[in-house]
């Protein structure tokens, strides 16, 4: 297993994202708050686009998701970038649902008197509740993939750098 | 009652009936039973080219031997996420009351494709990190 073969080439957000930056037009995108840049692959941007605005929507909330949880996981590939991605998508799905139920469980004030519209959509609500449940469970899914991954390519990372420690020192 | 000069004419004319003729005329009605496509694999259906290309892009980031299924669960999942779209919008801005129950059932429906979709997905990641580690 060496460096320049694998496709994956693990070795540090920095330098995946240096790779996408010259490899392939990617959007740059700025975070003020922490003053680093997130360079997000072109094929994820292409992927995964800007979902339809709904009112209430924040148009920027799509951009700003991907930027925190690629700071907060540091994606280090593409496999890695297509997950974090995904786990995107399940997160405003998430909110959607959540808003949609709270749509229909807003109480409405017709002439004087308080309908509650969740007692005409009661088998709804129970269909919202599942797919929000649902998004929970994919989400923890999602990451648990992401951290195994991440064990693992360190680990192998760490074994790799021990073994050309060794071999650089059996060679001096 | 129907004459039976009626009948007669009736069965010449369907006699000519006999579907469409036209390259055109064919390529819509092929898919006149299609609702949605999710059920089938979108090389099969009509997606193919657009998953190629897809899968193409995925061959030349590295990830040879897996590209093309994982093109095709990410395409899958990139129609579902449009279907999903057009589903709540009709939620939130229904035409009656019976279309906001009709799109919230659907959006039940559509998420057990998008499951194994998804599961489709990752399968494949697990087998391309898997090759390279």
């Amino acid at each position: 297993m060496t460096q320049s073969t694998n496709p994956l080439h693990l070795s540090g957000r920095e330098q995946s994202t240096e790779a996408a930056a010259t490899k392939s037009p990617s959007k740059s995108v700025s975070n003020p708050a922490r003053d680093r840049k997130v360079t997000v692959p072109a094929i994820i941007r292409e992927l995964y686009s800007a979902p339809t605005l709904y009112p209430g929507d924040d148009p920027a909330l799509f951009e700003r998701l991907l930027e925190e949880l690629a700071h907060a996981l540091a994606p280090a590939d593409l496999i890695q970038w297509l997950l974090v991605a995904d786990l995107r998508a399940v997160i405003l799905d998430e909110r959607r649902y959540r808003k949609i139920l709270d749509m229909i469980m807003s109480p409405k004030e017709t002439n004087g008197a308080t309908v509650y519209n969740f007692q005409n959509y009661s088998s709804e609500v129970e269909k919202l509740d599942y797919l929000i449940e649902r998004c929970r469970k994919t989400k923890t899914g999602i990451l648990s993939r992401l951290d195994a991954m991440k064990t693992v390519s360190s680990s192998l990372h760490r074994a790799t750098e021990i073994e050309d420690v060794e071999l650089t020192e059996a060679a001096e | 009652m129907t004459s039976s000069e009626k009948q007669a004419a009736n069965r010449r004319n369907a006699k000519r009936s006999t579907g469409p003729r036209t390259a055109r005329g064919k390529a819509r009605s092929k898919r006149n039973a299609l609702k949605h496509g999710l059920s089938v694999s979108a090389l099969d259906a009509f997606a193919a080219p657009e998953v190629r290309d897809l899968a193409a892009r995925f061959a030349a980031e590295g990830f040879v031997a897996e590209a093309l299924p994982l093109a095709e669960a990410s395409h899958d999942l990139r129609r579902i996420r449009e279907i999903r779209d057009a589903l709540v919008s009709a939620v939130v801005a229904p035409r009656s009351p019976e279309g906001r129950r009709t799109s919230i059932t659907n959006l039940g429906r559509l998420e057990r494709y998008e499951r194994r979709a998804r599961s489709r997905l990752l399968a494949s990641l697990r087998a391309i990190f898997l090759a390279y580690y």
